[in-house]
């Protein structure tokens, strides 16, 4: 789905102040964002826990913030969606072009019909942060506009006239035909009030040239432990800061025997079009070892590290499921050392869970007093616990919270 | 539903409102499938609890009968009233229709008492929900709110004080006796008896002796659970049980209540 501002605005290059490194998001309002209406999450800490049953809403506060962390982008717009379906760079865009904006359309709280059929209350999002993202709302509705000359029926969604301004956006450059998604988006940042139109359609290749916002919104889906041309990208970042030997440390709770990490390249050749790097690991005894060769846990976990490695002050780390792979017995280091590094890193971690060990071993780990805040999604309310309120519950009177 | 959250200082005061809300009509729930599935996330799942593997898992007490239940925990100590309000009631995906708090006078009595538990309420819980300033007294509204004060809301003391009276009443020369017994073996205990030494120790021992004889080798807790203290002349004798039934009745009643009872 190709995507493209119809005018947009620089990114500011926010930076956190001294002292709010730690609370990047201070506080997030969702008003209206798929499901979730009026959910509140007061008071977020450095450390953030998402807990909650199954469709509480747990991922649609991570899209919240995702989108928050640069809601002009077009390459936002079109990974916030996917991300439930699998790690961003698994999947061709262009896989199932109507499945482009369909995705989109769920993010609206009514739905593709309420879309469909105008309502502008239903297919209107709504959030608001406050902290170094900036004060900011996002409001979006969605149009379904065709070129006047193509009379396309789509199912399920009604057709109408295409406003000028639609017209005007896409001369010479917009689709030749098809559904079109227009998101207007008023953001509020720092007092100002900006308006941005984005317009979107499915098919083509998506182009933007623009250095991302800072602070960034990183997300850590539950599967991109397996996308290894994700971790080489990844860990190129990495190498860059220097930040091996933190890689090997991690690595070796896994296995001791983990000495390095590197990239390998494999030259193009026939069968092979292109170079592919790839990350490998030098382990005693077994010489360089491959990340498709190691279990589900080790690669969650360098995951984590690497991304870690390459956030910046100030970044925002969305970690879907944390436990992910990992067995009860490494989430009692991991989860302290996650916390220790976000903190050294100075990023904000946003994590869901359904784990009691990811909570007791955050509740465990020292100095998680001053940063540490759980998240019980409930269907009708938010309950935040700090880090005593968490630990009365959980040590004193056994309460799951999950 | 109706639904009640009530939390006392130890097991002993819930023995007595145990007793008191079968008085009522209520019942035990006893079986997880026939609990209110809003309660469900109040039952811990897991022992041991915090590591601690002496400490027995903290079940709250679940009471109903047709569309009321009533949670009663044990806070363990005064110092976690507020705090244990503040934990069962936060993860509820349902609002509370009472909340109330049975707490020991103590040596500071009853007003005192209650400023005290207001000021951390307050910081805990903020402005709402808060208790009036006066023992013994329910709040009508949405979410009815109350704070009694052992013995009577307004002696000092705690909830020995309360069973003493419901002794003098219903077996007066049993307790006469019980006394003389404890003074008379006092020193024949020697070092073994020194916890006597304190005034609420000393109230304890003979209604410790009286339980003794009515439910020998099991825990004080049982015969107030079995509503021994609570016959005909104690409710006609004692003004702070009175004051007690009627306190929680106004909690748990499902008909909502223009004044107190």
């Amino acid at each position: 789905m190709p995507i493209r501002a119809a005018r947009g605005r620089a990114a500011r290059g926010v930076t956190p102040q001294q002292g709010e490194l730690m609370r990047t998001v201070q506080h997030l309002a969702i008003a209206a964002l798929r499901g979730l209406r009026g959910v509140e999450l007061v008071g977020c800490g450095s450390f953030n826990l998402l807990l909650g049953a199954n469709n509480s809403g747990k991922t649609t506060v991570q899209e919240a913030l995702h989108l928050l962390g640069d809601p002009t982008s077009p390459t936002r717009w079109r990974e916030v969606p996917r991300l439930r379906r699998t790690a961003p760079l698994l999947e061709p865009w262009g896989a199932g072009a109507a499945a482009g904006l369909e995705e989109l359309l769920w993010l609206f709280p009514g739905g593709p019909q309420a879309v469909a059929d105008g309502d502008a209350e239903r297919c209107a999002i709504r959030v608001h942060s406050e902290g170094a993202l900036g004060g900011m709302t996002v409001a979006a509705e969605r149009r379904v506009a065709m070129p006047p000359q193509r009379a396309v029926s789509t199912p399920g969604l009604r057709v109408e006239a295409p406003p000028a301004w639609v017209s005007r956006a896409t001369r010479g450059d917009g689709p030749s035909g098809g559904p079109q998604l227009n998101l207007e988006l008023t953001i509020r940042r720092d007092g100002e009030s900006d308006e941005t139109r984005l317009v979107l359609w499915d098919g083509g290749a998506l182009r933007e040239r623009r250095a991302p916002r800072r602070p960034g919104v990183r997300v850590i889906s539950a599967l991109e432990h397996r996308a290894d041309a994700r971790l080489a990208e990844l860990f190129r970042g990495a190498f860059e800061k220097g930040a091996q030997a933190d890689l090997v440390a991690i690595l070796q709770r896994f296995d001791p025997r983990i000495v390095d990490i590197a990239t390998l390249v494999v030259e193009a050749e026939a069968g092979v079009p292109r170079p592919r790097v790839s990350v490998v690991l030098r382990v005693d005894g077994l010489g360089l070892v491959p990340l498709h060769a190691l279990g589900d846990g080790t690669r969650r976990a360098l995951t984590l590290a690497l991304h870690l490695a390459v956030a910046d002050p100030g970044d925002v780390l969305l970690i879907d499921e944390v436990e992910l792979g990992l067995h009860v017995n490494v989430l009692r280091s991991i989860v302290p050392w996650l916390m220790e590094m976000a903190g050294r890193v100075g990023a904000q971690i946003f994590a869901t869970c359904h784990s009691l060990e990811v909570v007791d071993a955050a509740l465990n780990t020292q100095g998680a007093a001053d940063g540490l805040v759980v998240y019980r999604l409930g269907p009708r309310r938010v309950a935040r616990y700090d880090h005593e309120e968490a630990r009365f519950s959980r040590a004193e009177l056994g309460l799951e919270l999950r | 539903m109706h639904r009640v959250l009530l939390v006392v200082e130890g097991p002993h005061d819930l023995g007595l409102v145990h007793a008191l809300l079968l008085r009522r009509g209520l019942r035990v729930v006893q079986q997880l499938d026939a609990l209110d599935p809003e309660l469900h996330c109040l039952v811990p799942r897991e022992y041991p609890q915090g590591g601690d593997l002496l400490k027995r898992v903290s079940v709250p007490r679940f009471f109903g009968r047709e569309g009321v239940v009533v949670v009663v925990a044990a806070a363990e100590g005064d110092t976690r009233l507020v705090a244990t309000v503040a934990a069962l009631q936060r993860p509820l995906n349902v609002d509370l229709n009472a909340v109330g708090v049975v707490l020991d006078a103590d040596g500071a009595g009853a007003v005192a008492r209650l400023d005290g538990l207001r000021r951390k309420w307050r910081a805990t819980l903020g402005e709402a929900l808060l208790p009036l300033a006066t023992p013994g007294d329910v709040v009508p509204g949405p979410v009815r709110i109350g704070a009694f004060v052992l013995p009577d809301n307004e002696s000092p003391g705690a909830l020995e004080v309360l069973l003493r009276a419901c002794a003098t009443a219903e077996w007066p020369g049993a307790l006469e006796l019980a006394d003389a017994f404890v003074l008379a073996a006092e020193p024949l205990l020697g070092a073994s008896a020194a916890e006597l030494q304190t005034p609420s120790k000393r109230t304890k021992a003979p209604i410790s002796v009286l339980h003794a004889l009515m439910r020998p080798g099991k825990a004080v807790q049982t015969s107030l659970e079995d509503g021994l203290w609570l016959g005909r002349a104690a409710f006609d004798a004692v003004p702070g049980l009175t004051a007690m039934d009627q306190f929680l009745w106004a909690l748990v009643d499902p008909q909502p209540r223009a004044t107190v009872p």
